[in-house]
């Protein structure tokens, strides 16, 4: 069989050699251990010896003297007395082909970032986590006087801006919503001014445009809609609101409601008016949420006069029931009933609608679980209360089953009070709803 | 933590958890110089001679590189060695073995010979132990594939860390400040095991996020509690384990206050504060407010006089002023 | 110790020779990578110590240790594979000639340093020790290894703790291609076991009876709580340090043709055949088995699938 003699490999890195000359002529009888012809490598000039024995046999067209040599390439054959020389190679030669690892998912750089070349010069310095607000909120920050060191514009200037403008804020479902409707941020400003708008309010806006035809309506503001607006934004301006969410289980105070609606002798009282029950007993505790927060300095109330908004055609009203700890479940009812209606009809006395010290704001009729309500200033907190619907819950850390689950919204004013206190009194608002016998005894 | 743990040093801490895990497996031997009846020089093996004899506690030649290749062997075959080396500068001499063989032999045998061995001794700053008694040296294993580092700062953490690096099948470097090893702190009496891996949030802030390890924790500590006075809530993260470093612990709280400090008593350049730095930078871009910020030490030998030694570590005012400094970028 | 099977030996060393004539060849077509350091000339001691092993007793190799990875029971397709860089190789291909490890026989590794096996196979020993087995460890190594450091610590440390090892020293008068007796301010090696208070004794190491016997009773000594010994073996290797490498100008051709007139393989033929062992017709049959084993051996690494890329970082740490 013929056996090949290729250009050997002279250290680890050789990728050729120069074949120097042959040791032995073409049809030489060989010997293992004779040299076959000398190669030039890095270092030094050496002698090959053949492995094997028979008759060197030298192509016609293999690799002359003097001439650099790939590793692995066909110089030379050992035959067998008589055997011919292979017409072609018997075997490529060269060194098997190793498949290319790829063990890192490493990828080329992004193409944008050329194209961001061009906008180095005028690029104003902004920190990331402020330009991440800034694009959420739809802000250009060219021509800000950034607050960080060497004129960096960070979080803080953008928060600052955003208050000074009284710019809409858009919740990120709000703003996707938006742009995916084409709906530019000013039309949205206009339609809700100096307001956080929700998701809910967007989808409505592009709504009420679908059915207009014209792509924009203006709807003047009745004077009762400014009132709220501006009240909302000042409010919103002035304090540092923070919101917390709270999932509790209702099912005891549906139960409750149940019961009492069984006994037709009883009057049902709404959810509102058992919030109203359960918040004046957790604002005993609590008196910093029962407050008011001037200039300087939070003004605790000691009355418990909790306000309901409440939605009427001339816009969001709030009556204020006062002193409502002294009242019982039949009495709220009534007056709540009675305000409401004097609500609606536009017949409700101005002084019904002071001295609010916290607000109850109740979504659960429009389906909605967890919002993030504006507080009504100079108050320190409102409680938000969605809608309470069927749920799988797990009880007693084992046993999964079918519960009532509403959750509760509180925003507070940061300036006032801490998150620690502020969700303790929620978990204390939890505990009672969830646990109504705590305070129908009392 | 139960209210009635006992309070133990650092050093009584990790002996505990030495005796406990020895008492628990016969393949563990510790080799150390002058650790035998002496108990070592740190006190670490105080006793255990007496209890478990001279082969499962070892005294050895001053032969660095010697008794740490032996022990690698050692653990090649099935044993689980601890070797006490006393102070880290001394198994520099050691290199080789440490990055050649140790940190490598589970690889290089397709992982069918373990490398059960933990490595502990003396690392840091302080006490006028002057240049060749003082090294932190960790990056340097941190940088290699096959080492996990850990770097307890607390009684409790220096048991629970030794028990799982001795359980550990992969080389653990196990290291004590000098200053921490007196320090006292609450130790529970049932058996627990620390993760390598877990940097731990040892108090909550909303301004700024300073990532430390070892002594430099407690430093850290007394250094921004007096900024509550003044309205600043600074986070403060031990980092606890260098390899594996724990990112995702300081990527959420950099999420929260955009802020980034690292304080770290070994050198800067190519340090554990770089590492953090590019990987902060890399996965949490987005949430940074201001440059991320480190304090070391200086980059120079460690000196002998007190007073130059001072010079060199970052002292309790230089990290307030580090954490005042990022506020105000 | 168990008598002789003499013609063991001659397949074992027949075995080292036709595999690393193959993988020679392997070397010049380029199928092999990277270092292959060949361990012709040196068979008797890797086969005349293996002999006294058993899987349970551990050997440390050398960057020279094909050999003793195939002496201690390591099959010729694995040792092939691996050094194809192939899946189905010692290592799955990911050590090469120099980081052969097969644990399940007892082969703890071959090493691209020099020394650190001297201290492993006395840390095997302390092992052994401890948990109380009978196992001994074995290092192998060359003269190069004799002026480190680790020499020194490794045996001193066995010594002084009477440990199960033994430091089996290949002295083949050259480190690379730096002679022994430049480097050396004693040249001998057996002698200096004096200086670390254990036993040392020199021997032709290129007579496998020789070395099978005198290894032979530093094993059984070292078994039964003797401690450890040191045995310098004379031999010498008769091909160039490295393939690829000029084998020129730090030894003359005489030299290496002196040598290879005591070949081990050729003497031990000459010692089968004149202690009638074997018959020239039964040692022709079983020597052209052995080349047919090694070209096969080739032709497995050969045809092996390479390893998946995806295993590039697997086993850094014992979990993953």
């Amino acid at each position: 069989m013929a056996i090949e003699i290729v250009m050997p490999r002279l250290g680890w890195t050789a990728e050729e050699g120069i074949l120097k000359e042959w040791l032995l002529a073409d049809g030489s009888k060989v010997e293992i251990g004779d040299a076959l012809f000398a190669v030039e490598g890095d270092k030094a000039v050496e002698e090959i010896t053949s492995l094997d024995p028979g008759i060197l046999r030298i192509p016609k067209d293999a690799p002359v003297p003097g001439q650099s040599v790939p590793v692995g390439s066909l110089l030379a054959y050992i035959l067998e007395e008589g055997e011919e020389m292979p017409a072609v190679p018997a075997q490529a030669g060269t060194a098997p082909e190793v498949p290319q690892a790829t063990v890192t998912g490493e990828t080329t750089p992004d193409a944008s970032i050329t194209g961001l070349q061009a906008n180095r010069k005028e690029r104003v310095a902004i920190s990331p986590r402020a330009r991440r607000l800034a694009l959420a909120q739809g802000i250009n920050w060219q021509g800000i006087q950034g607050s960080g060191r060497t004129g960096r514009v960070v979080e803080r200037d953008i928060v600052a801006l955003l208050r000074r403008q009284k710019l809409p804020v858009l919740s990120p479902v709000a703003r996707r919503i938006a742009a995916e409707a084409d709906l530019e941020v000013e039309a949205l400003q206009e339609a809700f001014p100096g307001q956080r708008i929700s998701a809910e309010q967007v989808r409505a806006f592009i709504s009420e445009k679908k059915q207009d035809g014209s792509p924009r309506q203006v709807v003047a503001f009745t004077p009762t809609r400014k009132a709220i607006a501006n009240h909302l934004s000042a409010g919103l301006a002035r304090s540092a609101p923070v919101t917390l969410h709270m999932e509790i289980d209702a099912t005891e105070l549906v139960r409750l409601r149940d019961q009492l609606k069984a006994d037709a002798r009883q009057s049902v009282p709404s959810y509102n008016v058992l919030f109203l029950k359960v918040l004046a007993h957790a604002l005993q505790d609590h008196t910093h949420l029962n407050a008011w927060v001037e200039e300087e300095a939070l003004i605790l109330v000691k009355a418990i006069n909790i306000g309901i908004a409440v939605q009427t055609d001339r816009g969001l009203l709030v009556p204020v029931i006062h002193e409502v700890d002294k009242k019982n479940l039949n009495e709220l009812q009534t007056e709540v009933g009675e305000l409401v209606n004097e609500a609606a009809t536009g017949t409700i006395h101005q002084s019904q609608l002071q001295e609010g010290t916290f607000t109850i704001t109740n979504l659960g009729t429009w389906e909605v679980d967890a919002f993030t309500p504006i507080i009504n200033s100079p108050q320190v907190g409102i409680l938000g209360i969605g809608r309470i619907r069927p749920k799988p819950m797990v009880v007693d850390k084992e046993s999964i089953v079918v519960r009532q689950a509403l959750t509760l919204s509180l925003t507070f004013d940061h300036r006032a009070l801490d998150g620690a206190p502020a969700a303790s009194f929620l978990q204390r608002v939890k505990k009672l709803a969830e646990q109504p016998y705590l305070w129908l005894t009392s | 933590m139960s209210e009635s743990a006992p309070t133990l040093t650092f050093t009584e801490a990790a002996r505990a958890g030495l005796a406990e895990e020895m008492e628990r497996d016969p393949s563990i031997f510790v080799v150390g110089e002058g650790i035998g009846p002496r108990g070592g020089n740190f006190n670490t093996t105080l006793g255990l001679f007496e209890r478990f004899g001279p082969r499962r506690v070892r005294d050895t030649p001053i032969a660095e590189r010697g008794f740490i290749g032996m022990c690698t062997g050692a653990a090649m075959v099935g044993a689980r060695p601890v070797v006490d080396f006393m102070f880290l500068d001394f198994i520099l001499d050691a290199f080789g073995e440490l990055i050649n063989q140790i940190a490598k032999i589970q690889y290089m045998s397709s992982g069918r010979i373990a490398m059960p061995m933990v490595l502990r001794g003396c690392i840091g700053i302080g006490g006028s132990a002057a240049t060749h008694h003082s090294g932190n040296y960790y990056p340097f294993f941190a940088h290699q594939p096959g080492f996990r580092v850990v770097v307890p700062s607390t009684p409790h953490d220096a048991k629970g860390l030794l028990k799982t690096a001795i359980r550990s099948d992969d080389p653990v470097l196990f290291l004590e400040h000098r200053l921490l090893m007196a320090t006292k702190g609450p130790v529970p009496t049932e058996e627990y095991l620390e993760p390598i891996g877990k940097a731990k949030v040892r108090t909550t802030g909303n301004d700024a996020t300073v990532v430390t390890v070892g002594a430099m924790v407690q430093r850290t500590l007394d250094a921004v509690s007096p900024l509550s006075e003044d309205g600043l809530s600074i986070e403060v993260v031990d980092l606890v384990s260098i390899s594996p470093l724990d990112i995702p612990t300081i990527l959420e709280s950099v999420s929260k206050t955009g802020r980034l400090l690292i304080v770290d008593e070994d050198y800067e350049p190519c340090g554990i504060g770089a590492e953090i730095c590019a990987r902060i930078v890399k996965e949490g871009f987005d949430f940074l407010d201001a440059p991320i910020a480190r304090l070391n030490s200086a980059q120079a030998p460690i000196p002998y006089s007190p007073v130059l030694e001072k010079a060199i570590a970052p002292s309790k005012e230089d990290i307030a002023s580090a954490v005042l400094d990022l506020l105000a970028q | 110790m168990r008598p002789p099977d003499a013609l063991d030996f001659y397949r074992g060393m027949l075995q080292i020779r036709n595999t690393e004539g193959q993988l020679v060849r392997a070397y010049r077509n380029g199928e092999i990578m990277g270092a292959c350091h060949t361990y012709n000339g040196q068979e008797a001691v890797a086969v005349g110590v293996c002999a006294n092993l058993s899987p349970k007793d551990v050997v440390f190799s050398t960057h020279r240790g094909h050999g003793h990875a195939l002496a201690k029971g390591v099959s010729a397709d694995a040792v092939a594979a691996e050094m194809f860089g192939r899946a189905t190789g010692t290592s799955n291909g990911r050590g090469g000639s120099m980081h052969l490890f097969a644990p399940e026989v007892g082969m703890m590794g071959t090493t691209g340093i020099v020394g650190p096996n001297i201290l492993q196979a006395t840390g095997a020993a302390y092992a052994f020790q401890l948990l109380e087995k009978e196992e001994v460890a074995v290092a192998f190594f060359g003269d190069g290894a004799v002026n480190n450091g680790a020499f020194h610590e490794g045996l001193n440390l066995a010594t002084i703790w009477e440990l199960p090892v033994i430091f089996v020293c290949e002295n083949n008068l050259y480190a690379t291609e730096i002679a022994f007796s430049y480097s050396a301010g004693n040249p001998e090696v057996a002698n200096r076991a004096d200086a670390y208070g254990l036993p040392g004794e020199a021997i032709d190491g290129n007579d496998v009876m020789k070395v099978w016997e005198t290894a032979g009773q530093m094993i059984e000594r070292a078994r039964k709580g003797g401690g450890p010994s040191l045995l310098e073996c004379k031999t010498y290797r008769t091909r160039a340090h490295a393939e690829g490498m000029p084998d020129v100008g730090y030894r003359s051709q005489e030299e290496v043709a002196s040598w290879e007139q005591r070949d081990p393989i050729a003497r031990h033929r000459a010692y089968l055949l004149a202690h009638g062992v074997a018959t020239p017709k039964g040692l022709e049959e079983l020597e052209a088995a052995s080349l047919q084993a090694a070209i096969d051996a080739m032709e497995f690494a050969r045809t092996s699938p390479w390893p998946d890329p995806a295993t590039a970082t697997k086993n850094v740490f014992a979990e993953t």
